[in-house]
This record gives structure tokens, C-alpha cells and sequence, in this order.
């Protein structure tokens, strides 16, 4: 199956959604990467519920990019729940946080996050840092067999 | 109360009889005069005015019934019992100790003509009188036992009061600090706004323009790309401001650790740092500092701030230098960076301390007006002063005192 979707971006914000997919593209990581805008479609897409019943889950996306602050279902919610379960456990997960002030991101490391990226209100800097992270876990991390 | 029951003699006891003979024939008469003579005093007179005659008349009724009962029979407790009760109510009254002995001496002036007379040239006389002062003195063993007892209740009563008002205290202790705790919380949620939610309508606003400079920026004029430039700076810049407000604001909650410094190593740590950060011409000259008790990423904070500056405002110097030095004046060590550069109006010193305060425009010095208003809130938190000189073209030196 060519057409497996490899990132999952996990993103409310429709602004920051499109400058993240805009980044992505431009390093020709675009195509196989979908944008779901709150915590429930994302755990649906992951546990292939839903609309996403189509899926197996062990087909798993190498990268979950994962906002914090969303409706219904938040970030730290999704993060514990694929955490939680041994078939999705060992998805990459980064988080994506406007702030290192955000107290959100100890909670983060205690549940096995792999890393967090402040969102830089430079647009070169948001995509640098977007661009460099779609990258290192698509191309550099190998995941785990 | 059993160790003032009296241990008398057969003589002893019978020359109480004799006087209480006396006493009892015209204690109507003794107290009515005793009454009379004492209506002006200022505890007891009230008590005898307010208390009604009938009362009076029971309640004396029962006393002479009881020191009957203690000196004809020897049963003294219930006497012992009721006087020293009767002693503690006057003493809670406010009546002092000493009144007790008027009152007596009172008593023994109107009981002594009335013993001379029944007893006169018998030997009774005299057994009679001595009746009367023992039986007074046991009376006044009592009395005093009971105001001993009374400052001993006020004493509790005091530790008492005392105990209700530490716990009082404590209690507003743990009631401010809830409070302090809920406002320190609601400022740690503030500060996450700001550092949180001011950022993502900044962020769209930086990358839309960046987004329509690229994909839009070959149908525009020059004027136009210069519009985008102009929103993306402003926009970096609005973001540069929130971080410094933010760590700014920080500064207010941190604690200061108190550790020794060696101020030389912590001043090449921070010119490391502003090294790799900035390249710049400075001559930076340190001289032999110090050494200071204090928190030491606050002052190595404090350092670089006060280098970068000067290494800022001296930069269109042509020869630009930074000379650190210490020295110990009246139990104080001062520090002072001073540089060649623009220097500015002592008029305005007043202004360089305080927050997003600048005197210089963008365009000359790029800067939010954070970095001294750091300095100054680090300093103050090290019970410290600050300070500046300068001159217009011809420098600034700042300080910075500790004490030692």
C-alpha cells in the first residue's frame, strides 16, 4: 500500500495547521501526511474507529505531530491513550507547544513523549523547525520493529 | 482546702466560743454598721447597695450557721469551702486583698467594746480576744488561699486567651497564604496566556505575510514587499517583547539562592555567551573582581546584560571598549561596566530602569527597554542598589552594589 499515510498532524489551529503543512510540503513530505483537527479524530485514525474503521491499526504513521491545546479531546488525552495501548505504544510522538512555558510539557515527558517543538512566531523559524523535525523522524529515526 | 481546716486546743476552742457567743448576739447590728461605714467603697459599696435586704439577711443567716457548725462542732470544710468560693467572687470583682483586712479591723472595733463588756473582769476576757484574733487570722488564711486561687485562674484564663489568639493568628496565616497561593496562581495562568495565546494570532499573522510574499511576491512592487517586511518585523518584534515581558515577570516569583561567586568565572561565562551570540568589536576589558555571596544565574543574568549593553551602545564607537571593575566602599562591593559609546542625558537616568523604558529609537539600538529593568529587579532582590552616570557622546558606566 503506497499511499499509507506517514505523518499524522494533530493541529486545531487552522493557521498554524497550514503553515505546518506548508513546511512539510515544501520538503516533499506533504503527500503522505494527514491533518486531523482535534484529539477524537486523532485517536479515531489511530485505533482506525469511526470513519477510519477502513484501517488496521498496526498500520501505525511514523510521526504523530501533536498540538497540546485542542477541543474535546486534548493532547495530553491523546498522548496517554496511544501510550496506553501496546499496539500504538511506540509511535513517534512530538509535541508541538506555543510555549516552553507550558506546564504541559512535563506531563508530556512523564508519558514517553519523544519531543516537543515551541511553535517560533518567526515564520523561517516555524518552518526550519517544522521542516527539520518531519524530516529527522521520517528519514533519520528508525522505528522501532 | 483540707490543709487550712485549724488544729486547736481545748483552750484555743473554747475562747472561740466565747467570742463567736459575742458576735452572734449583734452580728445584725455589726454587719448593718459594717454596711453603713463601707457604702462608699469602690467594689463593695456597690455590691451593698445592689443586693437586697432579704438576701442579705439569708445569706448572713448561712454564714454564721456555717462558722457556727466549724467552731462549735469542728466541722470547718464547709466553711473553709464557702469562704474561699465567696474570697475567689470578690477577687473577680476587683476587690484587692487588702480591703479584707479593713473590713476585719472594721468587725474587730465593733466586736471589742461588746466582749469587754460581757466579759469584763472575768477571765474570759482576755480568752475571748484571743478567740476573736485566731479565728480572724484562720478567716484570712482562707481568703488568701482563695486569691491565690483566683491568680491562678486568671493565669490560666490568660494562657488561655493567649492560646486563642495563636490559633487565631495561625489561622489568618493559613488563610492569607490560601490566598497568596490562589493569586500566584492566577498569575502563573496569566503568564501562560501571554507566553500561550498571544503567540498563535502572531505566528498566522508572520507567516500569511511571508506566505503572500512567496507565493505573491512577483506581482508586487517594491513598496508593496516593503509593506511585508514592515508586518514581519513588527510582528518578530511584538514577539520579542512577550519573552522579555514573560521572563520579566518570572524574575518576580524565582527565589534567590544564596552561593559564593567567583564574579571573574561568572563574568567570562557570560561574555562566552554574548560571544556566540553577537559578533561585535569590543575591547573588553576585566579587571580583578570581587568575589560576592548571591544567586548565581541571576547575576550572570545581570552580567550580561549590562556587557551586551555596553557592548551595544558602543558599537558605532570606532574603537569600542568595555572595562568591568569592582571595588569595596563601606562594607559594599560595587561593581561598574562602563563603555565609550553614545552615553546618554542624565536627565533621563531615571527612566533606564524602568520596564520596555528605552532612550534610544529602533532605528539607532534595536532592544525591547527589558534588560536593565531585569537588572534592576535582580539587584533589589539581592537587597542591592543600582545606579548610572553618563554623558551624551562620552560613555555610561552602570553600577551595581552587594553587600559583601
Amino acid at each position: 500500500m503506497n499511499n499509507e499515510i506517514e505523518i499524522l498532524l494533530v493541529e486545531d489551529n487552522i493557521s498554524d495547521a497550514e503553515m505546518t503543512i506548508r513546511a512539510l510540503k515544501k520538503n516533499n513530505l506533504g503527500h503522505k501526511m494527514l491533518h486531523v483537527k482535534d484529539g477524537e479524530e486523532a485517536l479515531e485514525f489511530i485505533f482506525a474507529t469511526g470513519k477510519y474503521s477502513e484501517r488496521t491499526v498496526e498500520n501505525t504513521p511514523k510521526v504523530v505531530l501533536l498540538d497540546l491545546k485542542m477541543p474535546k479531546v486534548n493532547g495530553i488525552e491523546v498522548l496517554q491513550k496511544i501510550r496506553a495501548d501496546d499496539r500504538t505504544k511506540k509511535i513517534p510522538i512530538v509535541v508541538l507547544t506555543s510555549s516552553n512555558e507550558d506546564p504541559d510539557i512535563q506531563e508530556c515527558y512523564r508519558l514517553g513523549v519523544n519531543s516537543y517543538v515551541v511553535k517560533p512566531v518567526q515564520f523561517e523559524k516555524f518552518i526550519k523547525a517544522v521542516s527539520e523535525l518531519g524530516l529527522y523522524w521520517l528519514l533519520v529515526n528508525q522505528p522501532p520493529k | 482546702m483540707k490543709k487550712l481546716i485549724p488544729v486547736l486546743s481545748e483552750d484555743e476552742k473554747k475562747g472561740m466560743i466565747l467570742y463567736f457567743t459575742v458576735y452572734e448576739k449583734h452580728a445584725e447590728e455589726f454587719t448593718e454598721k459594717a454596711f453603713d461605714r463601707l457604702k462608699e467603697h469602690p467594689v463593695l459599696g456597690k455590691l451593698i447597695r445592689e443586693t437586697p435586704d432579704e438576701n442579705k439577711k439569708i445569706n448572713r443567716a448561712n454564714e454564721i450557721q456555717l462558722q457556727k457548725d466549724a467552731i462549735f462542732e469542728s466541722n470547718w470544710l464547709p466553711y473553709i469551702e464557702f469562704q474561699v468560693k465567696q474570697g475567689i467572687a470578690f477577687a473577680k470583682l476587683g476587690l484587692d486583698f487588702k480591703s479584707w483586712f479593713e473590713v476585719l479591723s472594721l468587725l474587730r472595733g465593733f466586736i471589742v467594746p461588746h466582749i469587754h463588756r460581757d466579759y469584763e473582769n472575768s477571765n474570759d476576757f482576755l480568752a475571748a480576744l484571743n478567740g476573736m484574733n485566731q479565728f480572724m487570722e484562720i478567716e484570712m488564711g482562707i481568703i488568701g488561699e482563695a486569691y491565690m486561687c483566683q491568680k491562678e485562674e486568671i493565669i490560666q484564663e490568660d494562657r488561655e486567651k493567649i492560646k486563642k489568639l495563636n490559633d487565631e493568628l495561625e489561622h489568618k496565616v493559613i488563610t492569607r497564604t490560601a490566598d497568596l497561593e490562589a493569586i500566584n496562581k492566577e498569575l502563573d495562568a496569566f503568564t501562560y496566556t501571554v507566553s500561550h495565546d498571544l503567540r498563535v494570532p502572531l505566528r498566522a499573522v508572520n507567516g500569511y505575510a511571508e506566505i503572500l510574499n512567496e507565493d505573491y511576491g512577483t506581482k508586487l512592487d517594491a513598496e508593496g514587499k516593503r509593506i511585508i517586511q514592515s508586518i514581519r518585523y513588527n510582528t518578530s518584534r511584538m514577539g520579542m517583547l512577550i519573552d522579555d515581558l514573560l521572563s520579566f515577570s518570572k524574575l518576580g516569583k524565582k527565589e534567590v539562592k544564596s552561593y559564593s561567586i567567583d564574579m571573574n568565572e561568572l563574568t567570562q561565562v557570560a561574555l562566552n555567551e554574548i560571544n556566540s551570540l553577537v559578533s561585535h568589536a569590543a575591547v573588553i576589558k576585566v579587571g580583578k573582581l570581587h568575589s560576592v555571596t548571591g544567586d548565581y544565574s541571576l547575576m550572570r543574568q545581570v552580567m550580561f546584560n549590562l556587557i551586551s549593553n555596553a557592548i551595544k551602545y558602543s558599537s558605532k564607537n570606532e574603537e569600542p571598549c568595555v572595562e568591568i571593575e569592582s571595588k569595596e566602599k563601606d562594607g559594599e562591593i560595587i561593581f561598574s561596566i562602563r563603555d565609550n559609546g553614545v552615553g546618554f542625558d542624565m536627565r533621563y537616568v531615571d527612566k533606564l530602569y524602568g520596564v520596555f523604558q528605552r532612550l534610544h529609537s529602533q532605528e539607532e539600538f534595536e532592544g525591547t527597554g527589558v534588560g536593565l529593568a531585569i537588572v534592576n529587579r535582580i539587584i533589589n532582590k539581592h537587597k542591592g542598589r543600582v545606579w548610572a552616570e553618563g554623558k551624551v557622546n562620552e560613555g555610561a558606566t552602570f553600577c551595581f552594589s552587594l553587600t559583601k
